[in-house]
């Protein structure tokens, strides 16, 4: 009797042990599971316009700061306004600041932000990296490959296209004010500070009394 | 016998303390620290200049450098990556067969306490590579794809030869090329087609695709290699003054032709630059450095006959 109750236990303990040792799942739920999750750039680009690009848009430099430090010392405003990426000889700068629309032309509106000095405010042409380099917010460090990287560009550039440039087109007209903050791009080797280039993150139009 | 063993005593004890002092000196020996300089394939003159630019530094550095030739193949790779290993390089540059193939190899390095730093080619890895070198090609055919929609005047009919599809670099130069391009409807692509960065291949595939495209306004390449067997196509069907050929590398060839008006625009890549910079940041890694971005993107010139001029290569 007791060699029969022995036997019992010890078919039982191999059983629970059996049992908890296994994980039975469904095979499709399974893959589905296990599938590497593929880098959604889009939906990167508009967390950053929600969390990252307002901290930037926060800290941008005046732009009439930004062209003084130039004239003045190149080298200095690189240094203390630029952002690069690897090995560069391109910088990307975050500017603000307002301007009175002079024409509207095919690519941009050209902005008159004083008397001396003009800009211009990208209207088409809106690829590249100015937005998520300038910005400072996208580490280059998180990402798998180069390919997810530069995605985000993609991604968010279409973000300015949809969220601001279209809206900017319809509303400019000469002699309107804009109150503007964008990413500009400079080459160390080609400062050309008369048709600085800046690519729009938030625009406002005003004729001075609505926006 | 009492003499004897006085003897051979003090012996036994200065023969085993000289071999012991024998053997420090051995393992203790320093000669040049030694670097590896794994290529994909040493059977492209574009990966041989890889491969000798950053042996060269490594050497003007105080290395002893040695070039593997994986001949494409990512098992060949891996064997490269064992015996240097089992023979105790200090670092190693690589230009990676694949994307992701070569990840293996790199991690297996780096568990062995030897960093590596990839050239040109990508590896699909976060942290298994010290840092990776890499042109930044998306962003050179961005500049490329917006000189193509303004030659074109927002209009006309072009095919795409791409390089290697396994390589990272084929689609970043896609990629960037079509980011510009998709977003004018006048644009259309008639044909897609790969053509391994071969220059044969080019030729072969451009005379296909004429055959069933009469009405072809551009054509934009992965490389020049390809950009130069489309323009042997294009010259043979009578063609070259109608059809824009599109590049990307900067080879000598390429601007020769952009200089002569046969092609419209590539972009110069700095191989050497790219290899020299692996090298010296090998050289800060062995002597205590840590603080690498994983991925260093180096610039690249869209060269078009208004600048090709300062990119002309010296006769």
């Amino acid at each position: 009797m007791n060699k029969t109750i022995k036997y019992i236990l010890g078919i039982v303990a191999v059983l629970l042990v059996v049992y908890f040792s296994l994980d039975i799942e469904n095979l499709q739920e399974h893959q589905a599971k296990t599938t590497k999750k593929t880098f959604d750039a889009t939906e990167y680009a508009a967390r950053f316009w929600e969390d990252g690009l307002p901290k930037s848009i926060a800290e941008a430099t005046p732009v009439t700061t930004l062209l003084k430090s130039l004239e003045d010392n190149p080298q200095e405003a690189f240094k203390k306004y630029g952002r690069k990426l690897g090995i560069s000889k391109t910088d990307y700068f975050m500017v603000k600041g307002a301007g009175t629309i002079q024409s509207v032309e095919d690519d941009y509106l050209e902005l008159a932000i004083n008397d001396n000095t003009n800009i211009r405010v990208a209207t088409d042409f809106i690829f590249g990296n100015a937005v998520r380099d300038g910005s400072g917010q996208v580490d280059i460090n998180t990402f798998l490959n180069m390919t997810d990287f530069n995605n985000v560009s993609v991604a968010i550039d279409k973000l300015v296209k949809e969220k601001v440039v279209s809206r900017l087109k319809k509303a400019a007209v000469p002699g309107k004010k804009i109150d503007f903050t964008g990413a500009a791009e400079i080459r160390e080797d080609q400062i050309n500070l008369d048709s600085l280039r800046v690519i729009p993150v938030q625009a406002i139009v005003s004729d001075g009394k609505t926006e | 016998m009492k003499y004897q063993s006085i003897l051979i005593k003090p012996l036994i004890f200065l023969t085993l303390l000289l071999g012991s002092m024998g053997c420090n000196t051995g393992t203790k020996k320093e000669g040049p620290k030694k670097i590896a300089v794994v290529i994909s394939t040493l059977n492209n003159p574009w990966f041989v200049v890889l491969g000798e630019s950053a042996a060269k530094r490594a050497k003007e550095l105080g290395y002893e450098a040695q070039i593997f030739d994986s001949q494409n193949n990512s098992a060949k790779e891996a064997e490269h990556f064992d015996n240097i290993i089992a023979m105790g390089y200090s670092a190693i540059l690589l230009n990676p067969t694949d994307a992701d193939g070569s990840v293996l190899n790199v991690k297996r390095a780096k568990a062995a306490g030897i960093p590596t730093f990839c050239i040109d080619r990508e590896i699909n890895s976060r942290d298994a590579a010290t840092t990776q070198l890499l042109s930044d090609s998306f962003t050179g055919c961005v500049k490329e794809g917006e000189y193509f929609v303004k030659q074109m005047h927002k209009k006309g009919n072009y095919v795409e030869l791409l390089g290697l599809v396994g390589d990272n670099n084929t689609w970043n130069r896609s990629n960037g090329f079509h980011s510009v391009v998709d977003e004018f409807p006048g644009l259309k692509m008639v044909a897609q087609q790969s053509a391994d960065f071969d220059r044969n291949k080019a030729l072969d595939v451009m005379e296909t695709i004429m055959q069933a495209h009469r009405d072809i306004d551009a054509v934009f390449c992965g490389n020049d290699a390809m950009a130069l067997g489309a323009y042997q196509a294009v010259l043979a069907a009578g063609k070259a003054d109608k059809i824009k050929i599109f590049g990307f590398d900067g080879s000598d060839d390429a601007i020769r032709s952009i200089a002569d008006g046969k092609m419209a625009a590539t972009v110069m890549q700095y191989p050497v630059l790219m290899s020299r910079k692996a090298a010296e940041l090998a050289d800060e890694y062995i002597k205590g450095r840590r603080d690498f971005d994983n991925r260093t993107p180096v610039e690249v010139d869209l060269v078009t006959p208004d600048n090709v001029s300062k990119f002309l290569p010296e006769k």
